[in-house]
């Protein structure tokens, strides 16, 4: 972990983050109204022309864009229309919660779908496998949002025993983890088990059976860490996804994260709000990339030398 | 070796031969096969609409929040009526054209999107190439849900923008595996030979990369064929994808929500098919891949599995 | 009382092309302190055969349909799983073709050797740490303290077949079996991994099975020698018979395919037609699609490995004879 590792990494997120926000400004300037992006479809017109003016789309192009860019570059991202506070304030208390429950969903399904990818693959087409397939494959394939309206029907309004909304105590959390739980566990199943059949079948496996190494060392010891590779690389690949909320989920749970207010943001025309999400996102992805770098290289001894 | 002797028989005898080893290996896996029936039976469904036989959908205050499973009442109801007592089953049907068709027609664009810009990155290089590769890299450094969120944004949902979205974040995976190909069959002997022959880089790209690329992409389109149905019933769900009075899988659901308590049919039997729709598509993907691998052959047709 | 004696051993794989059968009883014999060479092409039954005896045949795809393995008085076949790994890499140990793919890339090497010793719950004297130390240097690796924390990427391919070596040879088995350790490295490389192995067998009076395609090794390191082909071991002669005097015509056609310092004769002349399809072998002899002794008989028996002189078995109906 060089620091010019890290600086490579810090410009292209830089970059990327610049390159979507910038041809996002321009599009929306050089397409449409850009005061769509402010104000809900049926405004009225007078409406629309004060904010015109508010927004200084009178000027020219390009100074407008270096009043913004000047604004970001200052890490002023504006006021929130709707919470009336400057937004990157309303994000920063959103993110903690996002994290959170991504960080839970995502260690949950991990930790599972090594048991289960591993168990299916050391009974690669026997029964127990089969099971296995279609339940990961069910996981991965059920809509989140669905799964979440499931969970209350049957847990909060048949049931009764847990929340159907909110937030608050960990009883506010179940429902939410348990939705976001399922993709990324379905997922892994699949990558663990078949890494894990891959590794089964290497010949350094078949080195430590030559050893006299028994089915449970050969499975964990050996198989098992080969196996965590590919599981680790994807697993940063959802972190990221999730980077951006448990978007849907946290919708149908009114769970206070950064997918609700994104979302919500959206659905409200609350243009600052909506910037100062992405820009946090960003920075959250950035942070993850590094720490599955980090992971991946102290589990693979390969990587360190490059 | 039934492989090479193949080789010698007759076109149309060697594609029948090819049929039927298709048709074994899918009778071998139960799975698939459940998959593919239930595809099949989507399908029909869709053309029984298309065809528009599939009686009335109107609004029948009689019919109002009607409960599923009751087989006294028309086919139309047994999977129950909505708040406005249209017929769930065939408002079901209309909804799977919209989402089927909407994710069809994305896997198409940014399949065939990507494998252009791919092959054009991978077979030219240079400043073009590395730009496509750069502009993949940003997509991808994104949350996809966060891209296509602020997509429809900025452009305002509708139907051609929920295509043109989903297409855009779904191509990178498209350009990245079609320019490794590219690069790979490139540098192989046969296209130099080509070249010293004097083939022109279009007569290249369709007769020697076009064939080489087009299994890993087909493989690759199968895939996403769920991942896309899942993200466009997720934007549907959450207003920003197909605005009513169309009517989609994920739509169906957001509008069953409210009725929850009351009705849980109306949100249930739509996220059920995307489900077991989703689930098929990856199921059978999974199965078209073991079918592309000849080291996997021996699971389809091993009786000591 | 031979140390291995393997018996009319059968082994089956099932491919999306039928079932093949990649040994056709196959049985040899190996003494304490004796090398065995067992010669052959690709696909020939070699590695099958130590796979077998390690119990590394993958099932399924494979399956051992008959035959037996006796080691040290105990059928193999008929201990448990569990059993067998305790004798392997203890008593019965295996040297891999390919040292990279053999090794596990993410543990250090040390680690790898000294896993030896606690699988098997041994104590060396000293420590583990201090015997896989001493194994390293005995091997020829230098700076061994430093080395042993290094991984298999980190090392060039002739000291990671060391390490395959050192970590075949630690717990002193008596049977070590070695599958084409030298086919992968330089040619100045190999030379001095024979070295080794000859090295190891004048110290220990371990029993070697020497798994390889090249004749020149075999000269080098065998006493004996068993010329495999298509499934079946086809000749059985010590290795200065054979060299001189083979009587199974593919083991003929092997030695004057290949180059030799020993004779005046330049001329190499390879065997026609190519090694037979495991999938539909010819009916009878197997190699006599590309005999050139071969007649009708040899289309309808099958030759039994016959005794055709004091300690040599030969399979064919028409064994040349050159005396």
């Amino acid at each position: 972990m060089s620091f010019t590792y890290f600086l490579k990494r810090a410009a292209f997120a830089a970059l990327a983050l610049a390159a979507l926000m910038t041809s996002a400004f321009f599009l929306v300037r050089l397409t449409g109204d850009p005061v769509n992006l402010y104000l809900p479809v049926d405004a009225s017109d007078a409406a629309r022309e004060a904010m015109r003016i508010r927004l200084g789309l009178d000027r020219s192009l390009l100074a407008q864009f270096f009043d913004w860019a000047w604004d970001i570059l200052s890490l002023d991202f504006g006021m929130s229309l709707w919470h009336n506070r400057p937004a990157m304030d309303v994000v920063l208390e959103a993110l903690p919660n996002t994290l959170a429950l991504g960080a839970i969903a995502l260690a949950l399904a991990f930790t599972a779908a090594i048991v289960m990818g591993s168990i299916a693959a050391v009974n690669a087409g026997g029964w127990i496998d089969r099971g296995v397939n279609v339940l990961s494959q069910a996981a991965a394939s059920v809509p989140d949002f669905w799964l979440g309206l499931m969970g209350v029907l049957l847990f909060a309004v048949t049931f009764r025993i847990l929340p159907t909304s909110g937030f608050g105590g960990p009883i506010y959390w179940v429902l939410p983890v348990a939705c976001l739980f399922a993709r990324p566990f379905g997922t892994l199943v699949q990558i663990v088990r078949g890494s894990m059949i891959e590794a089964l079948n290497a010949t350094f496996v078949r080195t430590a059976r030559a050893k006299g190494a028994r089915d449970g060392r050969v499975t964990f010891v050996h198989a098992l860490r080969n196996a965590l590779l590919p599981a680790v690389t994807v697993t940063g690949d959802l972190a990221a996804q999730f980077a951006g909320g448990g978007g849907v989920v946290e919708v149908v749970f009114g769970f206070p994260g950064i997918g609700k207010l994104l979302i919500d943001g959206i659905l409200k025309r609350d243009f600052a709000i909506v910037q100062a999400s992405i820009f946090a996102v960003a920075v959250v992805i950035f942070v993850i990339n590094i720490l599955v770098d980090m992971l991946y290289a102290s589990i693979d001894p390969r990587v360190r030398v490059e | 070796m039934t492989d090479t002797s193949a080789e010698f028989l007759p076109a149309r005898e060697r594609r029948s031969r090819r049929i039927l080893w298709l048709l074994r290996a899918l009778a071998g896996d139960p799975m698939a096969v459940a998959a593919a029936i239930w595809l099949l039976i989507v399908v029909l469904a869709i053309l029984t609409d298309s065809l528009s036989l599939l009686g009335d959908n109107r609004i029948s205050l009689k019919a109002r929040n009607l409960p599923p499973f009751d087989f006294g009442q028309s086919w139309t109801l047994w999977l129950g009526a909505d708040a406005l007592g249209r017929p769930l089953l065939v408002r079901l049907i209309q909804a799977a054209s919209t989402t089927i068709g909407i994710a069809v027609v994305t896997v198409l664009t940014s399949l065939i999107g990507g494998t252009l810009l791919g092959v054009i990155a991978g077979y030219f290089g240079g400043i073009v190439g590395n730009v496509i590769m750069r502009i993949c890299d940003i997509i991808l450094g994104f949350p996809t849900l966060l891209v296509a969120l602020f997509g429809l944004y900025l452009f305002g949902p509708s139907v051609s923008n929920l295509v043109i979205v989903l297409a855009i974040t779904r191509m990178p995976a498209y350009i990245r595996v079609a320019r490794a190909e590219t690069l790979e069959v490139r540098e192989r002997l046969f296209v130099d030979a080509a070249r010293v022959f004097g083939g022109g880089p279009t007569w290249i790209l369709r007769t020697h990369i076009l064939p080489s690329v087009a299994p890993t992409m087909l493989t690759l389109a199968s895939v996403n064929l769920a991942m896309v149905m899942l993200f466009e019933s997720g934007l549907s769900y959450l207003g920003l994808g197909i605005q009513p009075p169309s009517v989609s899988w994920g739509l169906m659901v957001a509008q069953g929500q409210g009725y929850l308590s009351s009705a849980w049919w109306l949100g249930f039997f739509p996220g059920l098919a995307v489900m077991l729709t989703t689930m098929s598509f990856n199921l059978l993907a999974n199965w078209f891949r073991i079918v592309n691998d000849p080291s996997q052959h021996w699971r389809l047709v091993s009786r000591r599995r | 009382m031979a140390l291995l004696e393997v018996e009319d051993l059968q082994v089956s794989f099932d491919t999306a092309s039928g079932r093949i059968f990649a040994l056709n009883g196959v049985s040899f014999s190996l003494e304490r302190g004796e090398v065995l060479a067992l010669l052959g092409e690709s696909g020939s039954g070699k590695s099958v055969t130590a796979s077998a005896i390690m119990d590394l045949v993958p099932n399924p795809p494979g399956a051992i349909d008959r035959g037996s393995i006796r080691f040290d008085g105990a059928e193999l076949l008929k201990l448990s799983r569990n059993e067998r790994r305790d004798l392997c890499g203890n008593r019965i140990a295996l040297i891999f073709q390919d040292a990279l793919a053999a090794l596990n890339p993410v543990y250090p090497v040390g680690w790898q050797i000294a896993e030896m010793y606690r699988i098997h719950g041994r104590n060396p004297e000293g420590g583990v740490e201090k015997a896989v130390i001493d194994l390293l240097t005995a091997i020829g690796i230098p700076d061994p303290e430093r080395r042993a924390r290094q991984y298999p990427h980190e090392f060039s391919g002739g000291m990671r077949q060391r390490i395959m070596i050192a970590m075949a040879v630690a717990l002193e088995p008596d049977v070590i079996i070695a599958d084409e350790p030298t086919t992968a490295l330089d040619v100045t490389i190999q030379a001095q991994v024979v070295d080794l192995l000859a090295t190891i067998r004048k110290r220990s009076d371990a029993g070697m099975i020497f798994i390889t395609h090249d004749l020149g090794v075999v000269a080098e390191l065998a006493d004996r020698v068993a010329v495999m082909y298509a499934g079946r071991i086809v000749e059985t002669a010590n290795v200065f018979e054979l060299f001189e005097d083979a009587r199974h015509p593919y083991s003929v056609g092997l030695l004057a395919s290949q180059p030799r310092v020993d004779t005046d004769e330049d001329e190499l002349v390879p065997i026609p037609g190519s090694a037979p399809n495991p999938v539909a072998l010819p009916s009878g002899c197997a190699f006599r699609t590309r005999c050139p002794r071969a007649e009708r008989l040899c289309a309808e028996v099958i030759p039994p490995l016959e005794t055709v002189g004091p300690g040599r078995q030969a399979a064919c109906h028409f064994p040349v004879l050159t005396a």
